[in-house]
């Protein structure tokens, strides 16, 4: 992929994409919307202190350099979108939840995935793994499970009722659904937050978390994300873990933001049940194809683990802002 | 009102298609035809098959995956020509074999009785007159010609000199399709458009005709009046008796030795839909980019009144699935405010 000569007038490279020619050899390329992309951008170079003026503070900017279009790729990771006002100076970020006893936390920044119940058992007694780093795959009502809330991450705000109804629910910036991209070649999807979900305090600084049983994998689709991923959709629930100045503990003990929130949601992620067998049943083609067989993954430990890594895609619905959370599918195979 | 990514094409509106004509200019040199890539009638570039029936030509030695096939040549002569009634004749059937090929896929039948039809060298190939009973067939490749060749730019510069000086300039003979253009001048067969090659001036000059879709130029072996049309050791050969007596490849080499230059403009047809994805002064001001934010505050504005900014450097054209479907680069961002409304025309070309 290389760079477009922006030496003249601006020109426009267009190509199909893969699926482009796929659905153009079916008889069913039918183009119906477009959407805008700025994946290059990096407006942290957008100086507005710029000594000479504002006509200087996207001058970095606008000499980024472009990337020629190409087939494959995910074209629009990001994406601009519209809101209908203009005084807007807070958009919501996600966050991966790691405070609360429901959620499974990352070790060496990496959520670790228990294929099955053997190597859950034998991460957490015999690696010596402590179980709120372990996410046992396909449970429904696992022990810990990833929860992503959505919020402002400012200490310009307090998380109070009355900011969350001003800077998010009146800009309509409350991501009410998540999109959840993983690779169709592991993963079946996700189970997304159950009926009956909570994610709340009281003005004493009681809170009251939950998720219920997560609901199985709904229907996927292709997803823009990257190339093999099909994105699930996960329902969100408010998120009204709110400040309170008498409150006995502080509403950010079991929040990652500081400013006014969103909504939350809880999520496991699905597996096929031939990436699911045990080290006496035989192992699934994927783990050698795409991953690692028979590796120490505990430094320290001598047990032996197939590994995958991957990468989930969580993105809001309304606001498309999204995280990555990398996550390690470990399949034990002895010792 | 939720915030919304796409926006949505109005099939009438915003979707309209075009066709254009793209031309270029193909000029071969005869030199690359006639010893180039090896001494005549032998070149790494000619290549001759056992079965004797046509000659390949490449821009290069042809077992080079760099060589490009340019055209075939071949030769054969109606069934009722006196050629085809001669003792002695060689390769006769397939001769005949191959005139009547090219005659029925370029002319077709005539209706009365199913007869194959016989090249004239004027528009009129039904009229039984001006019949060009003995010719050689040039067949362009694809590469080359694309979609048609141009009407009215064809020109072959042949050489009908005495056999060592085949190519001297007082005997240079240029066939061209001068009379022809896009608009007049050319005659529909079943084998598609075709116009009529003149040597000269005057409509005596007419010698052969080029088929533009076809990509094939037919020419009369009459466009060859000198006695030694092919010399080999001490035995002239006009062209009736090289036709008659001589090998299809042997003809085809002898008229590669005669090609000065050949030249002409292809035609592409490019079809093409172009899209007008107009960005609204009160859409796409805000980026979901990673960057926009730093703590959740917008890294553009100061204050909540300033104008959102964000810039455009991609087009995603998607499908009601949300599939996308094409996508489409700027070569520079393209700044994008409530003050502004920009149409962005994305072309797609089939």
């Amino acid at each position: 992929m290389s760079f477009l000569d922006n030496s003249g007038d601006i020109i426009l490279d267009a190509v199909l994409t893969d699926i482009g020619r796929q659905r153009l050899s079916q008889g069913n390329f039918k183009i119906g919307k477009f959407a805008i992309g700025d994946d290059e951008i990096q407006y942290n170079l957008y100086d507005k202190d710029h000594v000479s003026g504002s006509a200087y503070y996207d001058l970095e900017i606008l000499q980024t350099p472009v990337l020629s279009a190409a087939t494959r790729a995910g074209e629009i990771q990001h994406g601009l979108f519209s809101l209908t006002g203009k005084d807007i100076l807070y958009i919501p970020d996600l966050a991966l939840n790691e405070k609360t006893e429901s959620s499974v936390l990352r070790l060496n920044k990496i959520v670790h995935l228990a294929v099955n119940a053997e190597t859950q058992d034998k991460l957490i007694n015999q690696s010596s793994v402590d179980p709120k780093y372990v996410l046992l795959a396909n449970a429904t009502t696992p022990g810990r499970t990833i929860i992503v809330e959505s919020g402002l991450n400012t200490t310009d705000l307090l998380a109070t009722a009355t900011n969350r109804a001003t800077y998010l629910q009146a800009t309509n910036m409350m991501d009410t659904q998540y999109l959840v991209a993983t690779d169709s070649r592991f993963f079946n999807g996700v189970l997304g937050t159950g009926g009956n979900a909570k994610f709340t305090n009281d003005a004493s600084g009681q809170f009251m978390i939950s998720f219920g049983s997560l609901n199985v994998p709904r229907q996927t689709q292709r997803s823009s994300v990257m190339m093999n991923y099909v994105d699930t959709s996960v329902r969100g629930t408010p998120n009204t873990v709110y400040y309170y100045s008498d409150a006995r503990t502080s509403d950010t003990d079991k929040s990652e933001f500081t400013g006014p929130r969103g909504t939350a949601m809880a999520m496991n992620l699905s597996i096929a049940n031939t990436m699911a067998s045990t080290s006496t049943q035989s192992r699934a083609s994927e783990w050698s194809k795409f991953g690692q067989l028979a590796q120490i993954a505990i430094d320290g430990e001598s047990q032996l683990y197939d590994i995958i890594d991957s990468m989930v895609v969580v993105r809001g619905a309304t606001t498309g802002r999204s995280i990555q959370i990398p996550v390690r599918l470990l399949r034990y195979v002895s010792g | 009102m939720p915030v919304q990514n796409y926006e949505l094409l109005n099939s009438n509106a915003d979707v309209t298609t075009t066709k254009t004509l793209l031309h270029e200019a193909i000029p071969v040199t005869g030199t690359i035809v006639s010893g180039t890539y090896g001494t005549w009638p032998d070149g790494g570039n000619i290549k001759n098959y056992t079965h004797g029936m046509f000659q390949s030509v490449y821009d290069y030695p042809y077992l080079s995956s760099s060589a490009n096939h340019i055209f075939d040549l071949t030769m054969g002569y109606d069934e009722g020509s006196a050629l085809s009634q001669s003792a002695g004749g060689v390769m006769q059937k397939k001769k005949v074999n191959l005139y009547n090929q090219f005659a029925q896929v370029l002319l077709g039948y005539t209706g009365s009785d199913n007869q194959v039809e016989i090249f004239e060298s004027d528009l009129d190939y039904g009229d039984n007159d001006r019949q060009m009973k003995e010719c050689f067939f040039v067949s362009f490749s694809r590469l080359l010609s694309k979609d048609q060749v141009k009407p009215g730019t064809f020109s072959m510069e042949l050489g009908d000199g005495a056999w060592a000086t085949a190519l001297n300039s007082a005997t240079l003979k240029t066939l061209t399709d001068a009379s022809a253009s896009i608009t007049a001048g050319t005659k529909t067969t079943p084998g598609g458009e075709y116009g009529v090659l003149y040597s000269g001036s005057n409509a005596d000059s007419r010698c052969g005709l080029v088929f533009y879709e076809a990509g094939i130029a037919v020419l009369s072996s009459s466009v060859f009046a000198n006695a030694q049309f092919l010399v080999t050791g001490a035995v002239t050969h006009s062209v009736e008796e090289q036709f008659m007596s001589g090998t299809i490849t042997g003809s085809c080499s002898a008229l590669r030795h005669r090609i000065k230059n050949i030249s002409y403009n292809n035609t592409t047809e490019i079809n093409s839909t172009i899209y007008f994805c107009r960005v609204p002064h009160n859409k796409y001001n805000y980026s979901s980019n990673p960057t926009y934010t730093t703590d959740s505050k917008i890294v553009v504005k100061n204050q909540a009144s300033d104008s959102p900014v964000s810039y455009i450097t991609t087009v995603g054209l998607y499908n009601s699935a949300n599939e996308l479907l094409a996508v489409a680069k700027l070569s520079e961002p393209l700044r994008k405010d409530p003050t502004n409304s920009i149409t962005l025309r994305v072309r797609l070309d089939y």
